[in-house]
């Protein structure tokens, strides 16, 4: 039930990710067809293809956290055994969720304060960009705990093997 | 606090914590202790970090790479490096050169290079007898060349991070790139005479037209890409756009390789890979804020003018402090930390930033394939199937000829500036 629900919530974000994506890249070339076939450069083009790689960025990071794929500086590992590799990982967890907790909070009132402030040129609010950092973040700490799920099975299959 | 903040992401990096996390995380203690801005400045300076035009071309050139790659371009190139350099005795690494100088040129990452191409090559090259370590480490030396030749994503994160135009930048690394390249085959040439290997490398290679024809619409890419951006018709950003397109069209209807199935699956890996990316970017935004509000700039730059009086000292200082970094740490974290810092100190000493970008990358796209921490290395021995340390012995000499490649570049700024000046007037 657990694990149907994770793989399916990672499908999900990756997929919303994508697609985010690749609505990004058809609005910018949008905007270099306007220019030169229509000769009247869409103006909100660049906005939107920025606001929605910020939106892309931020779902994709949860998804990045549940697979372990932010990038590290990772040998310090190999000089620990595998057994106790788990408690290390879990030390890194830690920080990833002081970081996660950080931009949720703050993330949360940032986007409060720049309610009344709109977009120039769009006629949206700025909240609408500025709230891809408190989803994300919520997202990926629910990302985290499945993460931290997997490690602890991980960790609990070594030990038997002890 | 200056020198402190610096210094705290080391113990962070080593401990394993994700680069973009340990930035996060310096800023927010050294925001906290040292000073009263309140910490709702963390998240509004991620968010300023990634809402730039520039810095979106980094997704989307992946993407493009990524699509290139999966439309079978990869097998394509190969034909055509071999129809051009395979009749020479150790044809077959010149051929992993040549490609690796081609893919660089649709791809601005190295990583994605050495996999590409290094799929086919390594796996041909140790049929042919090559030591398996040492295809793996022609693999690693020659895909430095996807971040030396346009598009190069290191280049795009030092335009942005140090308002140099990256159009600037991406025509000086031409001429370089290329330098790289000449010396990396004229070495393979030498070397695999001493070594007696590559006899038979000739073997079922086709002709040139045959493979050109082939792979036409692939090497157009390049053409595209870079004449729209020197010809002033569309930004670096909208290049890529552009690239994207043009690997769709050429991998879907031209080759027709690339299914819906396919096409899903690029997405979502460049998602992946553009988030870890991007999140490093948008974590050194909010470091190279605290970095702007302290003195350390201007500190580093009287201490180095302090102790050093000549711009080539200065130089070689600084080659072999960026060496000593780039064996250890990632390249976009590399460039958007330091830059910023470094270059105010090169121009007191009178290197144009435009070289300065150049030395810069070149350094850490050698950190790419030097032990212990080499993005190529790991790629390469990945797909090779070979563990870490078996690649070393062989890996150094090429890690000399770069080197040596390198200390030209430096010692010459005309290799890098002589390009530019001729189409930014």
């Amino acid at each position: 039930m657990l694990a149907t629900f994770d793989t399916a919530y990672n499908r999900f974000l990756l997929l919303a990710a994508a697609l985010l994506l690749a609505i990004a890249v058809s609005m910018t070339f949008y905007q270099v067809v306007t220019r030169f076939v229509l000769t009247d450069p869409s103006p909100w083009s660049e906005l939107a293809a920025r606001a929605l790689i910020i939106w892309s960025v931020f779902l994709a990071m949860a998804v990045v956290i549940r697979r372990g794929d932010l990038i590290a500086i990772d040998m310090v590992f190999n000089f620990f055994p595998a057994i106790k590799r788990f408690w290390l990982r879990c030390w890194v967890l830690l920080w990833i969720f002081a970081f996660l907790l950080i931009l949720l909070y703050f993330g949360i009132e940032i986007t409060i304060r720049v309610y009344h402030q709109s977009v120039s040129l769009l006629d949206v609010s700025m909240s609408w960009l500025y709230l891809a950092i408190p989803v994300g973040a919520g997202l990926s700490l629910i990302s985290l705990f499945f993460r931290l799920l997997e490690l602890y099975a991980e960790h609990r299959k070594v030990r038997a093997t002890l | 606090m200056n020198a402190a903040l610096l210094a705290l992401l080391i113990p962070f990096f080593a401990a394993g914590i994700p680069i973009a996390i340990s930035i996060v995380m310096v800023s927010v203690i050294s925001l906290y202790f040292f000073t009263n801005i309140p910490l709702v400045v963390v998240p509004q300076r991620l968010f300023v970090g990634l809402d730039s035009f520039p810095l979106m071309a980094i997704p989307f050139f992946i993407l493009a790479g990524n699509l290139m790659s999966a439309g079978g371009i990869s097998e394509r190139l190969v034909n055509l490096a071999k129809a051009v350099v395979g009749q020479v005795r150790g044809g077959l690494a010149c051929t992993c050169v040549l490609t690796c100088l081609m893919f660089a040129s649709v791809s601005g990452s190295s990583v994605a290079t050495t996999f590409a191409i290094g799929a086919i090559l390594i796996p041909a090259m140790v049929k042919h007898g090559y030591p398996k370590a040492m295809a793996a480490a022609i693999q690693a030396s020659s895909a430095e060349l996807g971040v030396l030749i346009p598009p190069s994503i290191p280049l795009i994160l030092y335009g942005v991070s140090t308002n140099t135009s990256i159009g600037k930048l991406f025509t000086a690394t031409i001429l370089p790139g290329m330098f790289i390249a000449v010396a990396l085959l004229l070495f393979i040439i030498i070397w695999v005479r001493v070594r007696d290997l590559g006899r038979n490398d000739a073997d079922n290679s086709l002709s040139f037209w045959r493979a050109l024809k082939e792979s036409f619409g692939a090497i157009m890419m390049p053409v595209i890409i870079l004449g729209g951006i020197y010809g002033g018709i569309f930004t670096p950003t909208e290049a890529s756009a552009v690239a994207v397109v043009y690997a769709l069209v050429i991998g879907g209807l031209v080759y027709r390789k690339l299914s819906i199935a396919d096409l899903i699956s690029v997405f979502k890996r460049t998602a992946i890979s553009s988030s870890t990316v991007m999140l490093i970017i948008s974590a050194a935004s909010l470091f190279s804020f605290l970095i702007g509000r302290s003195e350390l700039p201007e500190q580093l730059s009287a201490f180095a003018t302090s102790q050093i009086d000549s711009q080539i000292g200065f130089l070689l200082a600084i080659n072999l402090l960026l060496f000593m970094i780039g064996m250890f740490v990632e390249t976009s974290a590399a460039i958007l930390i330091l830059a910023p810092i470094l270059v105010p100190v090169a121009m007191q000493f009178g290197v144009d930033p435009v070289h300065f970008g150049i030395i810069m990358v070149v350094n850490l796209a050698l950190g790419m394939f030097t032990p212990p921490l080499g993005v190529n290395l790991f790629a390469a021995c990945q797909v090779a199937n070979l563990a870490v340390e078996k690649i070393v012995p062989e890996l150094i000499p090429f890690v000399l000829v770069v080197i040596s490649c390198l200390f030209i570049i430096t010692w010459f700024p005309g290799l890098s500036l002589w390009l530019p000046s001729l189409i930014y007037p």
